[in-house]
């Protein structure tokens, strides 16, 4: 598969994939991200990987664009994406109507009942696609085509942090209290924030959501591991 | 020594050069907004650079030091006293116990920084004191000071450095920028708008970003892109086509088009800009 590096701005280069969100191109920017990490290259600052590119930050007295260029070329064709491992994590969701602020919209607009929502919901596999804009926060991948509906017109100013909600073809969960747009149908009481600092969730790992009651959620015994699914 | 916060001042925390390591992990770079005046402060006082030590904004507060030690002021230049009585910048000061060190506002700059000789103790957030209060962590207990913190300096190590140095705080300076990955998606009509006229720093700008003033660019004809990475130094434009500088605590990704990327050695200038004021870009190939 091809990809484009260039410049950027003059300490970092971003190296762009093809112009989509699919899990092909993923493969490939998880081998590059895997490659660049378990290799100490000298002048590497550090890599942010998304869905569909790489930005390097780099040190200007150490590297440039044509050392970059030949690292990434020397990584791409030693990783293989089969050697690398999964992982999976579990996260407890209450779906309960105290938590579901939105049930009444997502009702209406897929026209399933609540059972049926909950179900497809908590059945699906997700992929970690990347990790930003704040820490804690996980863009998913493999949301059920039933449950795709848009945001709010209006973004809420206050999302309570630990609510789950759907945006078009993408679910997630906030990490902490802040604005946002998506159609809230639950809520965890895993503070992901302060998982985050403990339990380091990659890109490229799994993430599966159960359902609890609001008893189990106020007991919040939960404390979400990264499973190995796959590999070594 | 321990040292006391009377007043806080507006928004003063703990910083450090910030951190490399979270970035994939949607943890941003962080640290010092002008990281030449924070380095400045260590290396007067033999500090190693990356030292913990206080960045206050705007109005810097009040603060009693409760033992003997040294200190240095750098950054804007603020009105600052030692128990009524002027003390100077970029210079090692001694200070007693029962020292009151008091910062109010200035004409020019927006950031001044505070070192103490020894090490300034703080949280550390992946692998830096800086204190990021979007995450509630990191310097002193995730957030910015308040009344009645007292914060503790341990005997650190001594180095000595010698440096030329050229103060960052300066009127209307001129930001040079180069191109963003999106730089081709954007009209020649937008890209000349940005160079060559007054600009101000909104007032709406923070330890994330810089809203530009004056501005109001037509943006690219593909609008939003998907989600990619972004750090310090780069030029967003939102839909409004009001263009933004990220800044330290700069989201780690983002989906706005990038049109350009500040230079590395202007960006302690562009951080020193007050809310309201004057700057220009200038574009140039790097």
């Amino acid at each position: 598969m091809n990809y484009n590096i260039s410049q950027y701005g003059d300490s970092a280069v971003l190296i762009q994939f093809k112009n989509e969100i699919s899990y092909e191109v993923h493969h490939e920017v998880r081998r590059l991200y895997e490659g660049l990490r378990k290799q100490a290259f000298k002048g590497v600052k550090a890599v942010i990987p998304a869905y569909n590119s790489i930005t390097l930050l780099y040190e200007s007295t150490l590297l440039n664009l044509k050392g970059i260029k030949s690292i990434v070329k020397e990584v791409m064709q030693n990783i293989d994406y089969n050697s690398l491992s999964s992982y999976q994590i579990e996260i407890p969701i209450c779906y309960e109507s105290s938590f579901a602020i939105d049930k009444e919209t997502v009702l209406n607009q897929t026209k399933l009942s609540w059972e049926e929502v909950v179900s497809i919901h908590s059945s699906s596999q997700y992929l970690v696609y990347m990790l930003g804009f704040v820490p804690g926060f996980l863009y998913l991948g493999g949301l059920d085509e039933r449950l795709f509906i848009p945001r709010l017109d209006e973004p809420r100013l206050k999302v309570e942090s630990g609510s789950i909600g759907l945006a078009s073809n993408q679910t997630g969960v906030y990490p902490m209290a802040i604005s946002g747009g998506w159609q809230i149908i639950g809520r965890t009481p895993v503070d992901l924030l302060e998982l985050s600092k403990t339990v380091k969730i990659e890109m490229g790992d799994f993430v599966k959501f159960f359902p609890i009651t609001s008893d189990e959620y106020k007991l919040n015994k939960y404390q979400p591991k990264r499973m190995l699914i796959h590999g070594n | 020594m321990e040292i006391e916060v009377l007043n806080p001042g507006v928004s003063t925390t703990i910083q450090d050069l910030g951190r490399v390591n979270g970035l994939a992990y949607g943890v941003p770079y962080g640290g010092a907004m002008d990281r030449a005046s924070a380095v400045l402060g260590n290396v007067v006082l033999g500090n190693p650079i990356s030292n913990p030590i206080f960045e206050c904004t705007l109005v810097g507060g009040d603060y009693l030091f409760k033992g003997s030690g040294h200190i240095c002021i750098s950054g804007a230049p603020f009105f600052v006293r030692l128990n009524d009585e002027s003390i100077p910048y970029n210079t090692k000061v001694k200070v007693v116990k029962g020292d009151v060190l008091t910062v109010k506002s200035g004409e020019i700059g927006r950031y001044l920084y505070v070192s103490i000789k020894g090490r300034l103790e703080a949280d550390e957030y992946w692998g830096s004191y800086s204190t990021y209060e979007v995450a509630r962590s990191g310097g002193y207990k995730g957030r910015s000071l308040k009344k009645g913190d007292v914060l503790r300096v341990k005997k650190g190590s001594t180095l000595t450095y010698i440096s030329k140095f050229q103060t960052p705080v300066i009127e209307n300076p001129v930001i040079r920028w180069s191109k963003g990955p999106e730089y081709h998606d954007f009209s020649t009509v937008d890209l000349k708008l940005m160079d060559n006229r007054q600009l101000n720093v909104s007032n709406d700008s923070n330890r994330m970003g810089y809203r530009v003033d004056g501005l109001k660019l037509k943006g690219t004809s593909t609008g939003n892109i998907i989600s990619s990475g972004t750090f310090k130094g780069v030029i967003q434009v939102p839909n409004s086509g009001i263009p933004i500088v990220l800044m330290s605590d700069s989201p780690s990704t983002g989906g706005y088009p990038r049109l350009g990327v500040v230079l590395k050695e202007d960006l302690d200038q562009l951080a020193q800009v007050k809310p309201g004021g004057a700057f220009k870009f200038q574009y140039v190939e790097v």
